[in-house]
């Protein structure tokens, strides 16, 4: 097991190291940053300093090597727009994402698995019919849509929730959240519901088909001859061999969606790194963007090895360092 | 955060507050929510030259000297600057005014500031520019300095009018972290920094020591909200009491809510159309038939008037821009100093458009693509493809191609177009027509935003003489000639508008904004009203 771990993560910093590259050039190939980073009525001699207190009038493959130099140090650059490290700038933002992916994958689970359970169980009631048809609706929504119809409806014309912000937030181990106070949780709910919709959907079809699959296995025909209850066979057999599939989809969406809530962030003004990654992009700020392409791989490696491990705690059959060594 | 300003909402539950706040006039506790498009990166005042940092720092950190709202400078911190000779000019310092530490505003300051700015070792070096001919401030009393500079200056008080004041005291080694943090912002503003969180904006409090009139607001919270829907959204659902940047197709709707005002302002901008008029041979400029021309048409004056003829800016302004605008003869609008009173918005006439095509040769017309940004602009995108049927309907085959901002100037630095669609904003008449209208020249530096190269020897010499006319009067009746060239004369640039920048507020609870043709989200715009 030590050993696997270990594997991924030298894997997982050699596979950084090349989409740092990657992210380096396609950035430079974008455009000029300065044209986007210097006031427009600067003249040609402030452009021109500017251009080389950046270091951008030095070859690329200098600039690439002063940066890869930087990189192994542990130093991804400081943001031309925040005047700050980019890696501390991104990490004092990850919070507010976190929470907001955290919600949304809880409330898709929590919604989810039962509505799911249900409708599997049942398929031919009209609840389980409409749970289905429901579900549709919620991930052929578009996220812009759906959060601008929550802020229209739910803030505006009704007045119930707030539009913008995190509200007040409280330090736990020094991390600010505000999901621990009524006001953050009443300013997280909208963004946080937006962005489960379509989650709570897939969670939902996910379980409703893994369920009706298991209904039909041997050893569940054998469990009811036996006299074994109908809830002891959805709690003790169904939903365990349910887990498998579903931590891998909502391992990687997790993911997913700290690197790419932005839509959800945009729309409610919500300061995680989905709004930092944007912006950066808007302003060509490169040393930011980087450091936010490199922090979601570290993401998604990270993700990827927890679902890992998670296998083998939820189906001893499977030898997860076996896995590592194929 | 958002503990808002509805005011209205607080002052039903004080009942009998209502009534008397009315009578005196919303005096008293008020605070203020500002929901805003923009949010400075970093709260160093010497850091980057933009207006997310001049729109919300000189709330706390006050200017040298400022712009009024008809972009002419005034005193400020500094009361008077007496010029010497051309090299040497004295200021005398506002007396009276304490920093938020409590320290006194005095010469060392101003001295500190000018040690400091080029001293800051990260960043574009975004001030230099503001301060870089001045060799040293030589001290004469705590309110009196004299300024050496290397060179003649043309408008040292403008350039002082961008440069914010910080006490001495905090040094020359004072970090970014000490201003992100708050420690080192220290300014002479009617505000004073509560709290700041990047994303989450800025919470102010009144200064009570301050020197000038005290402001109407005692808490002001500058609330990012970068989503144009959010934002109106946040105004609509009374969360904020203010917002800029008020997105084109939402103003008529705010217009109409009883409790909402829109209030506008031209900006110092034009938005043009510039042409490649010294190659004769221009990239993408091609017979009516699609060949090569002979020639590139661009380069005849009858041609490049005929262009302007033919678009009606009115109907542009009125259907593309919803009515932000105003429509352009010359380089800023004519209200502001140093423009040409020669000069009229030319009259729509496709017919004679038309004409001038033919006498110079082109009766069929040529076929002609034309560039633009796709999101630098508001409504940029649209003007681009409103441009190009005006242009068909006097015969010409354009097409269109538009790319994201950060391509598009790069390619425009490169002279790629024959024709383009940008703008330049800037706070005078001359540096306006510096830019776009000098020959593009690196080393002199001049012509930055003439991408489109058009070049006019007469012009360049007079626009380099005007930039050594220390005064002020000659200046500006040069400045006023060189539009008469450039937009009268040669038509070397189609001069199409002005746009028109918009903030709203909630009148429920007594906000108004005294909008600026910088588009800038100054707190000293915003103030209660006596309903």
């Amino acid at each position: 097991m030590v050993r696997f771990i270990l594997f991924r993560l030298i894997q997982g910093i050699g596979l950084m190291f090349v989409i740092a590259a990657l992210v380096f050039f396609a950035v430079f190939l974008i455009g000029d940053p300065v044209e986007l980073l210097i006031n427009p009525e600067a003249t040609q001699q402030d452009r021109q300093r500017a251009i080389e207190r950046l270091g951008l009038d030095l070859p690329l493959w200098q600039q690439f090597l002063t940066y890869l130099g930087g990189l192994l140090q542990g130093d991804v650059g400081t943001s031309w727009v925040y005047n700050r490290p980019a890696l501390e700038v991104m990490l004092e933002r990850m919070p507010a994402t976190l929470e907001l992916a955290i919600g949304a994958v809880l409330l898709s689970a929590l919604v989810g698995i039962p509505l799911g359970l249900y409708a599997g169980y049942r398929p031919n009631t009209y609840l389980s019919r409409g749970i289905m048809t429901g579900s549709i609706v919620g991930f052929s929504l578009p996220t812009f849509w759906v959060g601008i119809v929550f802020i229209v409806v739910f803030a505006v014309e009704l007045d119930w929730f707030p539009v913008i912000g995190r509200g007040d937030t409280v330090e736990v181990f020094g991390v600010s959240t505000s999901l621990l106070t009524l006001d953050g949780l009443h300013h997280a709910a909208l963004p946080i519901l937006t962005l489960a919709l379509s989650r709570i959907s897939l969670v939902m079809r996910l379980v409703r088909s893994g369920t009706q699959e298991i209904l039909g296995q041997d050893y569940v025909t054998l469990a009811r001859a036996k006299g074994v209850p109908e809830r002891r066979i959805l709690w003790r057999h169904v939903l365990p061999n349910l887990m498998i599939p579903l931590v891998t989809v909502l391992g990687l969406d997790f993911a997913g969606l700290l690197a790419f809530a932005i839509v959800t962030e945009t729309i409610f003004s919500w300061p995680g790194m989905g709004k930092l990654i944007i912006d950066s992009i808007f302003s060509l700020d490169r040393p930011m963007i980087v450091a936010y392409l490199i922090c979601v791989a570290a993401l998604f490696v990270i993700a990827n090895l927890i679902v890992d491990v998670l296998y083998g705690v939820l189906d001893p059959r499977i030898s997860v360092a076996d896995r590592g060594r194929g | 955060m958002h503990q808002t300003s509805r005011w209205a909402k607080t002052s039903v539950t004080l009942g009998l507050a209502v009534p008397f706040a009315l009578m005196s006039g919303f005096a008293g506790a008020q605070e203020l929510t500002i929901g805003s498009k923009i949010e400075p990166g970093t709260l160093d005042p010497h850091y980057r030259n933009s207006g997310e940092n001049h729109s919300h720092l000189p709330a706390m950190m006050e200017y040298l000297m400022w712009r009024d709202a008809d972009l002419n400078v005034q005193p400020h911190l500094i009361t008077e600057l007496r010029k010497i000779d051309d090299v040497t000019y004295e200021a005398s310092l506002r007396e009276g005014v304490v920093f938020h530490d409590g320290s006194t505003f005095d010469a060392a300051d101003v001295a500190y500031v000018v040690e400091r700015i080029p001293a800051i070792p990260e960043g574009l070096g975004d001030f230099i520019g503001f301060i870089d001919e001045i060799d040293r401030v030589e001290i004469v009393d705590a309110h009196r300095v004299v300024f050496h500079l290397t060179e003649p200056v043309a408008d040292l008080a403008r350039n002082l009018s961008s440069v914010m004041a910080l006490p001495s005291e905090l040094g020359l080694d004072v970090s970014p972290a000490q201003f992100d943090s708050g420690e080192a912002v220290i300014g002479t503003g009617p505000y004073r920094l509560e709290s700041f969180t990047p994303g989450q904006g800025l919470v102010l409090s009144r200064f009570d020591e301050y020197w000038g009139a005290a402001p109407d607001f005692e808490t002001v919270t500058i609330q990012p909200i970068s989503n144009d829907a959010s934002r109106v959204a946040a105004l609509m659902g009374g969360e904020v009491d203010l917002i800029d940047f008020v997105p084109l197709a939402d103003a008529a709707r705010l217009r109409e809510d009883a409790d909402i005002a829109v209030f506008e302002a031209p900006e110092s901008r034009l938005m043009f159309a510039m042409m490649d008029s010294i190659r004769d041979d221009s990239p993408y400029v091609r017979g009516a038939d699609g060949e090569p021309l002979a020639e590139n048409p661009l380069r005849n004056p009858a041609v490049r008037r005929a262009l302007s003829l033919a678009i009606d800016r009115g109907l542009l302004i009125d259907r593309v821009l919803e009515g932000a605008g105003t429509p352009a003869a010359q380089a800023l609008s004519p209200e502001v100093a140093c423009t040409s009173a020669d000069l009229a918005v030319p009259d729509y006439d496709p017919d004679a458009a038309r004409a001038l095509l033919a006498e110079a040769g082109y009766p069929e017309g040529f076929g002609i693509t034309l560039h633009g940004p796709s999101d630098r602009y508001p409504g940029g995108e649209r003007v681009v493809q409103a441009l190009a049927q005006f242009w068909s309907q006097i015969g010409l085959d354009v097409e269109v191609e538009t790319f994201t901002r950060s391509v598009f100037f790069d390619r425009a630095r490169a002279n790629e177009y024959s024709i383009y669609f940008a703008g330049y904003g800037a706070t005078t008449t001359f540096n306006v027509l510096n830019a776009i209208a000098h020959t593009n020249d690196p080393d002199l530096g001049r012509g930055a935003a003439n991408r489109g190269r058009y070049s006019n020897p007469a012009v360049d010499e007079m626009i380099v003489a005007a930039s050594r006319e220390t005064d002020a009067e000659t200046r500006c009746a040069m400045t006023a000639r060189i539009n008469d060239m450039v937009f009268g004369q040669d038509v070397g640039i189609i001069p199409l508008y002005h746009p028109l920048n918009s903030w709203a507020a909630r009148t429920d609870a007594g906000v108004t904004y005294a909008p600026n043709p910088e588009g800038l989200t100054w707190l000293r715009g915003a103030s209660l009203s006596a309903q």
